[in-house]
């Protein structure tokens, strides 16, 4: 066995390389272009430094080659710390080590460092297949530890894999004690680096209307719903998120009044059936609890604000699982002076052509609900085109594009629909969230993507309170029932609708993809959400009332202790300890005679034992006289004996000693 | 097999140094197994560390996972570093006696009774460089451990400690052994010296012509069993006549080595030249005997002699 400080064979070293490559592939992708060329130059140097040893390169060359490659991380990330710029530093020093592998201890060290980015790949995606892509980096790596410690021996690389597949299967039953029942904390611990949730995406708490000139069409999944009970109709799957009350006239935003005031949820009247479902959220690094319209229920600590938003007190950074119940029908009573005030403001700015459109509303209807009405057949009758990629907006938007472009999405509509609300003095807000969703039949639940992002209006009637109106399902009707087909769109053109497909692939594609997202939803829900919140929830399910940190470490202790203990039972099983069966008689003869005080000397063959036995226990005679000369017969004599005098061997040293008078 | 009581059971001494001489063979069950984590196991242990609040920071399922995986892996490999040394018995072998001041080897026999190899097993005494071996299922190795010997006499083996680093090298799992061996330490050969020519010298009556190897003497006839290889196969070939070449000269001188004979020297500088005049005697051939005070060894010759001799000398008390 060799030292930590003995040379590492090249046997080792060739394994080292391939287990590193296999570690820093799935990160390349996400690094600059020159890390990715030095791994790869690195790399393949490090090939011909096996085959040719002897052109090992100066440790001064790769210091200054260290140095130089920090200088660039700091350079194209602008830090050192971080998850990227981390990431990044760890995969540099992990390739220029491999040109620096002398001593066994710098191997080691090698594969500590490839554990460590094995985890760190799970900070940027947590999907199947690089779980399982790490399962077999995990494996390569323990297997080339293996060889490092076994480096004075030349073993196939075959039984190293072997043993790193034996020592993780073991493994796997602790772990998933450990997992489940291992004190979960919400961190973080200490302050995260700043790039720890980019890449988040979700609603922004503003909207500018024509700002941009197309909407982030993503496909990334927003949250996904499974109801109990009674699902919605399609025009009701509105999901709530961010109320923009204020708007200077091209950008909305919450504005003072509204998120961030209370109020009690009682203060909603529901009429008809209530609806009950549970949310998968997506981490989307803000307050908002998106849920369905109108939420008055929820099961998580949450904020009910007055405009009927549910705000968790933390940012949500990490999956998360609510229970819910919402009123599809409501009533939501008076108005507040406060917010009708709130719900009639106007940007300094509004252009005759507005004011005049909604005064003259104002005028002919008898009714706000009738001004609604009329808005809406104003956005039908008039020829308002729906778009994804609408033209941008010049410096009064509304008015541009009422009576300019008249071509939009849904926050155009909206914000348009607002002003000429408040215009005609009827309290008016914009509410963002998502519209529709997709029903998958495998897993029974809905998935609703970023793209479906919505925006729409609320209205207060006196007989009603706030009511939801779309000004987009005036335009363009399939928005709500369909969603958008986001590979048919095309620039200026009239958006496009995902509608029933009919053909045979076209179905079995789409009824993979919602097997495939079903499992995906189960290991979102039983793997990746695994939190403080689960564990709670999963210890209850157990028995475990209000878990004290107490019972959870012993639990964690004893069931891993049973792990371990199984896995010893396995092992031990699986070694007997002297095999054969008269050796095993044998020695248990004579501790037997040891009991009855006649220890064999390491010198003493069987008969002088024997001899001696008979001597000191006449009594047991005719039992010692016949097993010393069945184990002579079975050990000394013919090769070839039966089964049947071992069986007899056995039974008599079995009932030995016994008084026979 | 010894039992041990639960105070001895926790005694320290048993974790540093073992349980003392015993006689083999010894086999290695939990009482005697000790595993700690090596060095490169506590950096290890820390980078776990630095793992698991990687992912509480994080809040990373994953994580979390792969922590746990690679910690389990850890605890299970401390069953397969048990079990590579569970069950091995020993024994010593053979120990050649040695002279002082060279190294003395025991012959130390390890028995793997199970069906499954046991890998990098290090045997190691101390102040010794070690030894790694291998066992096959159901085999047995052998492995030479050494000492010093540094003075004539007995020499014990005295500790030594099994230990293994597999699977993974995260834990050593130890056990020390004391096994019953003893190597025979012969007194350090002194300068060459003449023997003394004193009345014991005496030249062997029958003179120089016995049998023997060494000088040619001169030809007698071929009687049958001579050896082919002394026929004078040049004068059978030129006379038809079988000679056969004599030889002799062993010189077949006695000669007595005497203890007496080197006063006012110290007792280990007499042996030592006791023990260099032994040596010369036996490979000039000599018979020769041994007085020493209170033993005497008669006159005879030949290598069981001269060990006899000399473990005459090392066993002096």
């Amino acid at each position: 066995m060799p030292g930590t400080g003995t040379a590492l064979s090249t046997r080792s070293q060739t394994w080292l390389l391939a287990a590193v490559a296999l570690l820093v592939l799935p990160h390349l992708p996400r690094l600059p272009w020159w890390i990715t060329l030095l791994a790869f130059g690195v790399g393949l140097f490090k090939l011909v430094l096996l085959r040719r040893p002897y052109h090992q390169p100066p440790r001064l060359l790769l210091a200054l080659l260290t140095v130089a490659a920090s200088a660039g991380v700091f350079f194209s990330y602008g830090t050192l710390l971080g998850k990227q710029a981390g990431v990044a530093l760890l995969i540099v020093m992990l390739s220029l080590k491999l040109l620096e592998l002398r001593a066994v201890r710098d191997g080691r060290l090698l594969v500590y460092l490839g554990y460590f980015l094995v985890v760190t790949n799970f900070l940027f995606t947590q999907t199947i297949p690089i779980a399982l892509y790490m399962f077999v980096a995990t494996l390569v790596i323990t297997a080339a530890l293996s060889v490092i410690t076994h480096s004075s021996r030349e073993r196939p690389a075959g039984s190293h894999l072997r043993l790193a597949a034996v020592l993780l299967a073991q493994a796997l039953p602790i772990m998933l004690v450990l997992f489940v029942f291992f004190p979960r904390v919400a961190g973080p611990l200490w302050g995260l680096p700043k790039d720890a949730y980019a890449g988040m995406t979700g609603l922004s708490d503003s909207m500018t209307p024509g700002a941009i000139s197309s909407l982030a069409q993503s496909e990334a999944t927003a949250f996904r719903v499974e109801f109990f009970g009674p699902t919605p109709e399609p025009a009701q799957r509105y999901w709530r998120g961010p109320v923009l009350w204020h708007t200077d006239g091209r950008t909305w935003s919450p504005g003072r009044i509204g998120s961030y005031s209370r109020q009690r949820p009682e203060a909603v009247q529901n009429s008809g059936q209530a609806l009950r479902y549970a949310i998968t959220l997506e981490g989307h690094n803000k307050p908002w609890l998106l849920a369905l319209d109108l939420p008055v229920e929820i099961s998580r600590r949450a904020l009910y604000t007055v405009d009927f938003q549910w705000l968790s007190y933390r940012p949500v950074r990490e999956r998360i699982r609510y229970e819910a119940t919402s009123w599809p029908h409501y009533h939501t009573g008076p108005l507040d002076p406060r917010l009708r005030k709130a719900a009639l403001q106007l940007p300094e700015h509004v252009s005759p052509r507005v004011q005049a459109l909604a005064r003259d509303w104002h005028t002919r209807a008898d009714s706000d609900r009738a001004v609604v009405q009329q808005a809406l057949d104003y956005f039908h009758s008039q020829p308002f085109v729906y778009t994804l990629q609408p033209p941008l907006l010049g410096d009064d938007p509304v008015d541009d594009f009422l009576f300019g472009t008249r071509r939009g999405f849904c926050e155009h509509y909206a914000a348009a629909f607002v002003v000429l609300m408040r215009s005609a003095g009827i309290p008016a807000r914009v509410v963002t969230g998502y519209q529709g969703g997709e029903y998958n039949p495998v897993g029974d639940y809905w998935l609703i993507r970023q793209a479906d992002a919505h925006a729409w209006a609320e209205v207060w009637l006196p007989d009603t309170g706030w009511q939801r109106v779309d000004p987009t399902a005036a335009v363009a009707p399939e928005r709500i029932e369909h969603a958008l087909d986001l590979g048919l769109q095309a620039a200026g053109a009239p958006a496009r609708f995902r509608l029933a497909e009919t053909g045979l692939l076209v179905r079995s594609w789409r009824q993979l993809q919602f097997a495939m997202d079903s499992v995906n939803n189960h290991w979102n829900q039983w793997v990746l959400s695994y939190g403080p919140q689960r564990q709670l929830e999963l210890l209850a399910a157990l028995g475990f009332k209000q878990a004290s940190w107490r019972e959870m470490a012993l639990t964690l202790l004893l069931l891993t202790g049973a792990c371990l203990l199984g896995v010893a039972l396995w092992m031990l099983v699986r070694t007997p300890a002297p095999s054969d069966p008269v050796l095993q008689a044998w020695q248990r003869f004579c501790s037997r005679l040891e009991r009855l005080g006649v220890r064999r000397a390491p010198s003493e063959g069987p008969r002088d034992l024997a001899r001696r036995a008979m001597a000191a226990h006449p009594e047991f005679a005719s039992q010692v006289g016949p097993i010393t000369e069945l184990y002579i017969t079975l050990r000394y004599g013919r090769p070839l004996q039966g089964s049947h005098e071992i069986q007899q061997l056995r039974q008599r040293v079995r009932r030995f000693p016994e008084r026979t008078d | 097999m010894q039992t041990l009581t639960i105070r001895d059971r926790f005694k320290l001494q048993r974790f540093t140094r073992g349980l003392g001489p015993e006689h083999g063979p010894v086999r290695l069950d939990r009482s005697r197994v000790f595993i700690l984590p090596t060095a490169s196991g506590l950096l290890f242990a820390g980078m776990l560390l630095v793992m698991l609040f990687g992912a509480i920071n994080y809040n990373n399922s994953m994580a979390h996972l792969f922590t746990f995986l690679v910690g389990s892996m850890a605890m299970v490999s401390i069953l397969h570093t048990y079990r590579n040394l569970a069950q091995l018995s020993f024994s010593v072998g053979k120990a050649p006696p040695v002279f002082a001041g060279s190294r003395a080897g025991f012959e130390v026999l390890a028995t793997n009774p199970g069906a499954t190899p046991r890998y990098l097993l290090r045997l190691h005494s101390p102040g010794q460089p070690a030894v790694s071996i291998d066992l096959k299922g159901r085999h047995t190795g052998t492995a030479t451990l050494y000492r010093e010997a540094r003075q004539r006499g007995v020499l014990p083996l005295g500790r030594w400690t099994v230990s293994t680093r597999y699977p993974l090298g995260l834990f050593r799992a130890w056990a020390h052994l004391d096994l019953q061996a003893q190597c025979l330490v012969y007194p350090r050969p002194a300068q060459q010296r003449p023997v003394p020519q004193d009345p014991a010298y005496k030249p062997h009556q029958t003179g120089d012509r016995g049998r023997g190897v060494d000088d040619f003497v001169g030809f007698r006839p071929y009687r049958p069993g001579d050896s082919p290889r002394h026929v004078f196969w040049k004068a059978a070939a030129r006379d038809q006549v079988l000679l056969v070449k004599q030889f002799g000269g062993d010189r077949a001188d006695e000669v007595w080595l005497d203890w007496d004979t080197l006063p006012g020297m110290d007792t280990e500088a007499r042996l030592s030249q006791l023990c260099r005049w032994v040596l010369d005697a036996h490979r000039n051939q000599q018979a020769w005997g041994l007085r020493l005070p209170g033993v005497e060894i008669g006159i005879a010759s030949g290598n069981r002699h001269k060990h006899r001799c000399l473990e005459a000398l090392a066993r002096f008390a």
